[in-house]
């Protein structure tokens, strides 16, 4: 193996964006500009999209942005239950036999549909994957663009999101919307860094157990954007998910 | 530069054990490229009717770049805590491979660092090939132990 510079297990954040479009949450959550503005789709485009696929648009324009690149990057969209909302309507519709069924639903309901929409939006002919592991879902999608940052890719477009579940699928869930997106780079330069995700063998004690997971897959992202923007340098180990044998990643400030 | 391995020199760059461990040899190698072979044992968990399916072209391409990747580590970072492949392409071709049968797999290293690469290969038998693929190899770190140590946060 020649030429593949000096090996690291080290990857750069170059930038980080977020939708919560409860504002309430976002708050209690420690994060501002966070509303759901998709202005990269055009409105007759913006009308046709779940609140899925928007929050997802949203928290990705904001990440290029906060990193200053191009958005034609390789993109791994990661959703535990995509989009349900979508699914839900068409089923209802299935049961009440309203024929024939909306093409715009059926075509909106696939699991890429971000990544369809993201993909249109910006131009991007690069890579799009779209993936799903429930509660993992983030701890997995981390690793995957591990893999790309230490194989194939440059950088790397990762987006985690998810809608609210309707009421009658998963009625003692309350999931809350939100996206989170990370521009993840090769080299960590002066970049706040992550090593490659673990899985623990068993819960730490010393890192903190969140219910971000409960609340949303999607929210397992909350620790790691609040460790963001608390800019406290050094290295610090963040849970991924719960359970067991939680994933957890080490981040790593400048 | 040529390296020719025991079954025990193998284990020390794979994690698979027999009957797991389906390379019997590694012919030649170099950073770059590795020429293996396989002899179909008996007691091979992928067999199908007694005979070997040319979809397990899969798991001998990862075990062959599994012996780059894995030679890489040991000159680095240490042993893994696991391992993950990850299917990229594959072409299969209808083949009778029978136990007992010689299989020669040549991979290739495409890009990569010591953690994680893409390769590309193909198995061969009796000169016919009957699978050529592209992985992803990663090799995954161990879990630390449960307190904050020293290396987190140097």
């Amino acid at each position: 193996m020649t030429e593949t510079g000096t090996p690291t297990a080290a990857i750069g954040i170059a930038g980080s964006g977020l939708c919560i479009p409860d504002e309430a949450l976002a708050s209690t959550l420690g994060f501002t500009a966070a509303g759901l503005e998709t202005g990269l789709l055009p409105p007759m485009v913006r009308r046709r999209t779940s609140r899925a696929t928007r929050v997802a648009i949203a928290a990705a324009e904001r990440a290029c942005v906060a990193a200053d690149v191009a958005r034609q990057l390789p993109a791994i969209f990661v959703s535990a239950v995509g989009e349900m909302q979508v699914t839900d309507q068409l089923c209802t519709a299935i049961g009440r036999q309203e024929y024939p069924l909306s093409p715009t639903l059926f075509h909106n309901s696939v699991h890429n549909t971000a990544a369809g929409y993201w993909s249109m939006a910006t131009g991007s002919m690069a890579s799009m994957q779209a993936m799903a592991g429930l509660d993992d879902g983030f701890a997995l999608a981390l690793l995957e663009a591990w893999c790309q940052l230490q194989t194939v890719s440059e950088r790397v477009l990762l987006v985690v999101y998810d809608a609210a579940m309707p009421v009658h699928f998963l009625p003692d869930y309350h999931w809350q919307t939100g996206a989170f997106a990370l521009v993840l780079d090769r080299n960590t330069g002066d970049l706040p860094s992550l090593h490659c995700p673990f899985q623990a063998q068993s819960p730490d004690p010393t890192v903190a157990v969140t219910d971000f997971p409960a609340r949303n897959p999607a929210m397992a992202c909350v620790p790691l954007f609040q460790a963001l923007q608390q800019a406290d340098g050094g290295a610090q180990r963040l849970t991924l998910s719960n359970g067991p044998t939680p994933w957890q990643v080490t981040l790593v400030m400048p | 530069m040529t390296a020719v391995h025991t079954a025990h020199e193998l284990e020390r760059l794979l994690p698979h054990r027999a009957p797991m461990l389906m390379l019997t040899r590694v012919l030649s190698s170099d950073n770059d490229r590795t020429h293996c072979l396989s002899i179909i044992q008996a007691n091979n968990p992928l067999l199908r009717a007694d005979l070997f399916p040319v979809s397990g072209g899969i798991e001998l391409l990862a075990q062959a770049g599994g012996t780059l990747l894995g030679g890489r580590l040991q000159n680095t970072a240490g042993q893994p805590g696991g391992a993950i492949v990850q299917i990229k392409t594959f072409q299969l071709a209808a083949l009778r491979i029978p136990v007992g049968a010689e299989i020669h797999i040549h991979a290739r290293y495409l890009a990569g660092t010591a953690d994680a690469a893409l390769f590309e290969g193909e198995a061969s038998y009796h000169a016919q090939q009957f699978f050529h693929g592209t992985l992803m190899l990663a090799a995954l770190p161990p879990a630390p132990a449960n307190h904050t140590t020293a290396e987190d946060t140097a």
